[in-house]
């Protein structure tokens, strides 16, 4: 496991005892090493067995703890230990021997059952335990049907990172994407869905006509994007639940760029006339529009702060693509990108303090995050090209799309879905089965 | 990549999962009978020890004493009874006169903290150090152990122990006090955040990270601190602060 | 009778794609160069077997070759540009003269290279299609019979060359 080790100054060394009556030495402790969470994952006890699609019958509690492990360990923040390592392999309910979980290293534990009812259900239990505190930290009981096992995974993934990092998680979310097929000149561009860690993958168009820049509902299961569908692109609203879709009012001029408001009853977009783009809002209700801005250059891109009061975007308003900030109603529009450049897909995080965003530059591409303000601009990964990063609903990990150069030998031009921590840190591609593009993060289900 | 196949059988609505939840506290609760003595049954100890006072020198001034400074080495006082063998852990050796805390220069202790070699153990040193002390000390030597004492705790947790809270990013306010019990032999018999059980949050997992960092570096019998200064190190507290390591 | 079909359509097409240069034929140096199409030379593209040829003056084909030969309806930008430089606007003063003598309406599709984000390239190419648009029209087009689509950066159509993509072509709707 990669060690990340951060050494920092101290900021005060070390202060001595006060040699009064009330001698005590009071430490100051300012340095550590940051990395990755040593945990043992047991696989979760009993007779859950569920027989798969291909007929195999499966241990569904061997297969959650699998499911958890992985998780935990894509996020970077953890280390699960290797099962083999392990001197307990009883899995009971009991607290367990807390010892011989230090001696293998672990500091968190995890432990559970994972049992059939007579209903026919299955009752999935965990602990989370302090292995050098000797205590309990969380413990939860799912009910469900045996088929949603990997959704139970998830929540107790959720639970455990919760627990541990004092953030809520994000691993029963879902990603929405273009998959992209085909040669280098014909690539076909559709719709598709996969749970945040790849697997329940579904194409939801067909291919025939390109679909872009998907967006998912903070609120609803509705995905916003634009389709080419009649050759003709406008921003559609496409719901996972009944997989209807509907285009978002009839313009003559081009609707693009579209994503949700954080209540998720409005979408913003751009609306191109006569060659030019504005930014402007709908009320999904009643498909009412209003004009944001009004402006001989291209605005798009436009993003929502998380309670809806500004909206970042882009524009080239100053003679290149910069970022910009405005209020809600258009007012008060305020530029807050000035490095080197041209900076383009503001996306503000659902934690508020930060906007991330595409930068170009020298001939490469940049995705990173400033400040609102723009102050504190902090670049997170470059290669030939990249783009559209998304948040994940912690606002602690990006997701963004790669293009790969033509090698001059008939290859190249793969797109990948790629992730990075906030911090820099655990840069990994996302794993899709034909290339992928342009993914939007869901919000933690419910 | 060819064109995959599309069957368009494949385009169904997703469902959401039914799935029904449980807390399962209580269970633990009857469980935690079981186990070992909860820390937290006792209030951390007031720092108040007024019997000791007979043991201890007589205190210098206040000020003097509190304020660790790392440079003027120069001290004229006698540094007799506790020979420095060889290049000094600076934290240490190095004192000076009382300076007002705000002159404590940050740029200073990193500068020191670099001087530190790599390669030999500062803990070793402090040990070695600590085994030919004189059972008699002046109150200079008092403050001077105590240093070295601290020094030797701060080193191993920091370099072996602390693993800050990496998740929050607005660590300025999610500073940690632990209370530390030792025993005469360095075992640790208690560490203590106050109100722990009544965090949540981030501030929660700062308080885990700082316990477990007290609890991962524990015994402390290898820095083998001196047992004639026992009241001096019985209770240790330790202040945990991640604001430098959030950039 | 499918072959005379064809040799009568063809005819008119090189007929019209004389006259076409004629009239356009104002002095710019992209039209000088561009000799009227030989009766030998059909659209190089496949080879011109007798079934598929069935040119129609009113054709892409037939657009294609406004230019004798060259690509008469692609027009190219200079990088992050929209403007309709001098190259361009011969390109486009040809096409609008054959769009005044052929009663065709037109789709002009907007491009990008790929050095870009793909929203804002969206608006970019929109951009570039409405400036070919806006020229058609003030060369005398009537602008209900041209429409505007943007495809952004997501039609190259050469992987290596980024000048060959950012483009408007005029395609005969």
């Amino acid at each position: 496991m990669k060690l990340i080790k951060i050494l920092l100054l101290s900021i005060i060394g070390i202060m001595s005892a006060n040699l009064s009556a009330h001698a005590v030495i009071e430490i100051d402790i300012t340095r550590g090493n940051v990395q990755p969470l040593p945990i043992a994952i047991m696989n979760l006890a009993g007779s859950a067995d569920e027989i798969t699609s291909s007929g195999s019958v499966m241990d569904i509690g061997a297969q959650i703890s699998r499911v958890i492990t992985a998780d935990l360990e894509r996020s970077g923040l953890f280390s699960a230990i290797d099962p083999r390592a392990f001197i307990n392999s009883a899995n009971a309910t009991a607290a367990p021997q807390f010892a011989n979980w230090r001696a293998v290293g672990a500091q968190a534990l995890v432990t559970g059952t994972a049992v059939l009812e007579e209903d026919g259900r299955v009752r999935v239990e965990f602990r989370l335990w302090d292995v050098l505190g000797t205590t309990q930290m969380t413990g939860l009981r799912y009910f469900t049907a045996p088929r949603n096992w990997r959704r139970i995974a998830h929540l107790i993934s959720d639970a455990i990172y919760k627990r541990l990092t004092g953030e809520d998680g994000y691993f029963d979310t879902r990603i929405v994407y273009i998959s992209e097929s085909g040669p280098y000149l014909e690539r076909i561009k559709r719709l598709a869905i996969m749970d945040q860690d790849g697997f329940n993958h579904k194409f939801l168009t067909d291919g025939s006509y390109m679909i872009l820049n998907p967006r998912f509902s903070p609120t609803s299961q509705e995905i916003t994007y634009l389709s080419f569908y009649n050759d003709t692109p406008r921003v559609y609203l496409f719901n996972i639940d009944t997989g209807k879709s509907e285009m978002l009012g009839e313009f003559d001029g081009m609707t693009f760029a579209p994503r949700f408001s954080p209540d998720g009853k409005k979408v913003i977009m751009s609306k191109a006339e006569r060659g030019n783009s504005d930014i402007f809002v709908m009320e999904l209700a009643t498909r009412r529009i209003e004009q944001l801005t009004n402006h001989s250059a291209i605005d798009t891109s436009p993003s929502f702060s998380p309670f809806g009061r500004y909206v970042a975007f882009n524009s080239d308003r100053g003679g290149t693509q910069q970022l910009y900030v405005m209020d809600s109603n258009g007012e008060n529009v305020n530029r807050i990108s000035f490095g080197n450049g041209r900076y383009a897909t503001p996306v503000w995080s659902p934690r508020g303090d930060l906007i991330a965003f595409t930068k170009q530059t020298g001939g490469k591409f940049y995705i990173g995050v400033m400040r609102p303000d723009g102050s504190g601009e902090r670049i997170l990964t470059e290669s030939y090209f990249e783009e559209g990063p998304t948040w994940s609903p912690n606002g602690r990990v990006l997701m963004y799309y790669r293009k790969y150069p033509y090698d001059n030998r008939g290859g190249g031009g793969e797109t990948q879905l790629w992730s990075i921590d906030l911090t820099g840190y655990n840069e990994r591609q996302v794993i899709t089965p034909l290339d992928g593009s342009d993914p939007a993060w869901s919000p933690l289900m419910d | 990549m060819d064109i995959p196949w599309f069957d368009s059988s494949d385009v169904r609505p997703m469902e959401i999962i039914p799935i029904e939840m449980v807390d399962i506290s209580e269970v633990t609760k009857l469980q935690e009978i079981a186990k070992l003595p909860e820390p937290d049954q006792e209030k951390p100890e007031p720092p108040k020890r007024p019997e000791r006072r007979a043991e201890m020198p007589p205190p210098p001034p206040r000020m003097q004493s509190s304020m660790p400074l790392p440079d003027s080495a120069n001290q004229p006082a006698a540094k007799p009874k506790a020979p420095v063998k060889r290049a000094q852990a600076p934290t240490i050796s190095e004192r000076a006169k009382p300076k007002p805390p705000s002159r404590f220069s940050a740029d200073r202790v990193a500068a020191l903290l670099n001087k530190i070699p790599e390669e030999q153990s500062a803990t070793d040193r402090l040990a070695e150090r600590f085994a030919k002390q004189e059972q008699q000390m002046t109150s200079l030597d008092v403050r001077r152990q105590t240093m070295s004492i601290s020094a030797a705790i701060q080193k191993k947790i920091e370099d072996q122990c602390w693993n800050p809270p990496s998740g929050a990013l607005d660590a300025g306010s999610l500073k940690v006090k632990v209370y530390m019990y030792l025993t005469l032999d360095g075992e640790l018999t208690r560490a203590q955040v106050e109100d722990h059980t009544r965090m949540n949050g981030p501030l929660k997992v700062a308080a885990d990270s700082a316990l477990r960092a007290v609890r991962m570096c524990a015994p402390y019998s290898d820095l083998k601190l001196p047992k004639n200064m026992y009241d001096q190190w019985r209770e240790v507290i330790m202040n945990f602060d991640p604001s430098g390591m959030i950039s | 009778m499918l072959k005379n079909k064809f040799y009568a359509k063809f005819l008119i097409m090189i007929g019209a794609a004389l006259i076409l240069s004629a009239c356009a034929n104002t002095g710019d140096e992209a039209m000088d160069s561009a000799p009227a199409p030989e009766v030998s030379a059909p659209p190089q593209r496949q080879a011109p077997t007798v079934e598929r040829v069935t040119i129609d003056p009113l054709s892409q084909e037939a657009l294609d070759m406004v230019m004798g030969g060259m690509e008469g309806s692609l027009v190219y930008f200079a990088f992050d540009r929209y403007d309709v430089d001098s190259s361009a606007r011969g390109v486009l003063q040809a096409q609008a003269n054959w769009m005044k003598t052929n009663n065709v309406n037109v789709i002009i599709e907007g491009h990008c290279d790929e050095r870009g984000t793909r929203e804002y390239n969206i608006a970019l190419g929109d951009r570039r299609a409405n400036a070919v648009k806006n020229y058609l029209v003030a060369m005398g087009v009537a602008a209900s019979r041209v429409r505007t689509v943007s495809y952004g950066k997501e039609r190259p159509v050469n992987m290596s060359d980024h000048d060959k993509n950012r483009r408007g072509y005029t395609r005969v709707n």
